[in-house]
């Protein structure tokens, strides 16, 4: 199902540049394995899906990719490197959870952000700020779950990273709001990096991704890009998916 | 990277700890105040305040920097402090700076409470001058120089026991154990450590030697602790007094030891729920 030549996905040609290769990648918590023996390479300029039941080592991978994990068994690199303070440079993350702190104005993430991050663009931020109508002098903690949402992942996607991985960044969103956020991923990706997003959310963003993996039972279950899989199965990856994990 | 991190340390912290700062400052001026004014109960009642203030603001002090600890690195804001460019640690370099720096400044408040409670009761510069002129009679002053840094040295102990426990209690095998593991571990670290320590200072023959015997005279000496303790115990009036020192020997190697660890594990072990 992998392809080592280059793609031509949507109508545009693929650049096969490597940034993450994962080799017999396992983690278990105490005795339960959550990945077990994972190998995968990401390219630049694709937007790759991480599909699969809640439990399955999604949030695992991009935790270890993101370097918040550390104790597992096989290889991972990212741009040659084992995560350290090198890749993290390159990564943008999102997590599913609200890691910007709940006493402080929005701004003063920005602040946070700009200091860190050669590659922030705070002007696109403030811009991307004022189009969805967010106060920077709001504090995070009176702003709403999907407000929240909306400002981290303005942040991290006002980097120009090499990297960018998003777990279930659409959760806690309305419709109307998805839509919102999609675009921003959509405007603020460059072709020359990946995006590894996670979701349960399908049929929401299936329209954006170039690759879709599906992880089950601790393994890769399905890999291959959503123009392979129409093609072949003749579904849509959200009904690929239903099948793959019927209950 | 350093400097930045201890910006936004700095910048965090400082929102609350000052503020018990201010509460201190605001007791004091009135003690000192209702003195000169001759109000008995205002002075009395604000004076007793500024104590429970001054102890106040060196326990708020410690409760505040490891909270923020624990806060900043292993809740939800962890996620982002641990994907920062920075060599975790750097985080931990920062923490612990700004930690010790506030802890510092709060037992200086804390003295300075005191002392001002002290004059709001009665206590004056004349009889302070004259406790220090009976140290000095025995050569004790200089006692001060080795109790400042004995002082500070505790402070950065205490710190790195802690960070040690939240650090060792985010593990993944004490996940279970919910927010009572850091302080189960931090027991069983406190514990441990001042019975190695204990032990050291009174069984290891390396002690400094004080002669109580006319003017205080201190020499290192190879004798342990013991004997001394024995005399003591036994109602002899010693003329010696014997100081183990290897026990704060440990003490500076545990800082580092301590220290190194939490380094490693935030390095190489960090599993963020």
């Amino acid at each position: 199902m992998w392809y080592q030549i280059n793609w031509m996905v949507k109508g545009r040609k693929i650049k096969m540049s490597k940034i993450i290769e994962i080799s017999s990648l396992q983690k278990k918590y105490g005795s339960k394995t959550v990945l077990d023996n994972i190998s995968l390479s990401f390219e630049k300029g694709t937007i790759v899906g991480l599909l699969g039941p809640n439990g399955c080592g999604k949030t695992s991978l991009i935790k270890i990719i993101a370097g918040l994990i550390n104790d597992y068994r096989g290889k991972v690199t990212i741009d040659g490197n084992i995560p350290n303070e090198y890749t993290k440079s390159l990564i943008s993350y999102l997590p599913e959870k609200t890691y910007l702190s709940e006493n402080n104005k929005a701004e003063y993430a920005l602040d946070f952000f700009e200091d860190f991050y050669a590659d922030f663009d705070r002007k696109k931020a403030e811009e991307m700020f004022k189009q969805f109508k967010l106060d920077p002098q709001q504090k995070i903690k009176s702003m709403s779950k999907g407000m929240q949402e909306k400002v981290q992942l303005i942040l991290v996607m006002s980097r120009k990273a090499k990297v960018y991985l998003l777990d279930e960044p659409l959760g806690g969103l309305d419709p109307a709001s998805r839509k919102a956020m999609l675009d921003i991923i959509l405007n603020n990706y460059s072709e020359d990096s990946l995006v590894l997003l996670s979701t349960h959310l399908i049929n929401d963003v299936e329209r954006i991704f170039d690759r879709v993996i599906m992880i089950g039972e601790s393994k890769v279950l399905i890999d291959d890009t959503v123009d392979n899989i129409r093609q072949t199965t003749g579904k849509s990856v959200e009904g690929l998916f239903e099948e793959v994990f019927k209950c | 990277m350093l400097r930045k991190l201890l910006k936004y340390e700095i910048k965090d912290t400082a929102r609350v700890i000052p503020f018990f700062y201010l509460i201190a400052m605001f007791f004091a001026v009135m003690a000192l105040v209702a003195k000169q004014l001759n109000l008995g109960w205002l002075t009395g009642t604000s004076s007793f305040i500024l104590i429970l203030v001054g102890i106040a603001v060196v326990i708020i002090t410690f409760v505040v920097v490891v909270m923020r600890f624990y806060k900043n690195l292993y809740s939800n804001e962890g996620y982002l402090m641990f994907t920062l460019p920075v060599k975790p640690q750097l985080l931990l370099a920062s923490k612990t700076i700004v930690a010790f720096t506030w802890i510092v400044i709060s037992f200086v408040v804390a003295i300075v409470a005191i002392c001002v409670s002290l004059y709001g009761f009665g206590v004056n510069g004349t009889m302070l001058a004259e406790i220090m002129s009976e140290f000095e009679k025995y050569g004790l002053e200089k006692v001060i120089y080795f109790l400042i840094p004995m002082i500070l040295l505790s402070i950065l102990y205490l710190l790195a026991q802690i960070f040690f426990s939240i650090t060792v209690a985010n593990r993944p095998a004490f996940y279970g154990m919910g927010a009572a593991s850091a302080f189960l571990v931090f027991l069983a670290t406190y514990v441990i450590l001042q019975i190695v320590q204990s032990v050291l200072t009174i069984f290891v023959p390396f002690s400094i030697e004080l002669n109580l015997v006319g003017n205080v005279s201190a020499s290192l000496s190879t004798k342990n602790m013991l004997g001394s303790l024995l005399e003591n115990i036994n109602g002899l009036t010693p003329t010696n007094i014997t100081i183990g020192l290897s026990g704060y020997v440990f003490v500076v190697i545990m800082i580092c030891v301590l220290f190194y660890l939490i380094g490693r594990m935030m390095n190489r072990k960090v599993s963020l729920r």
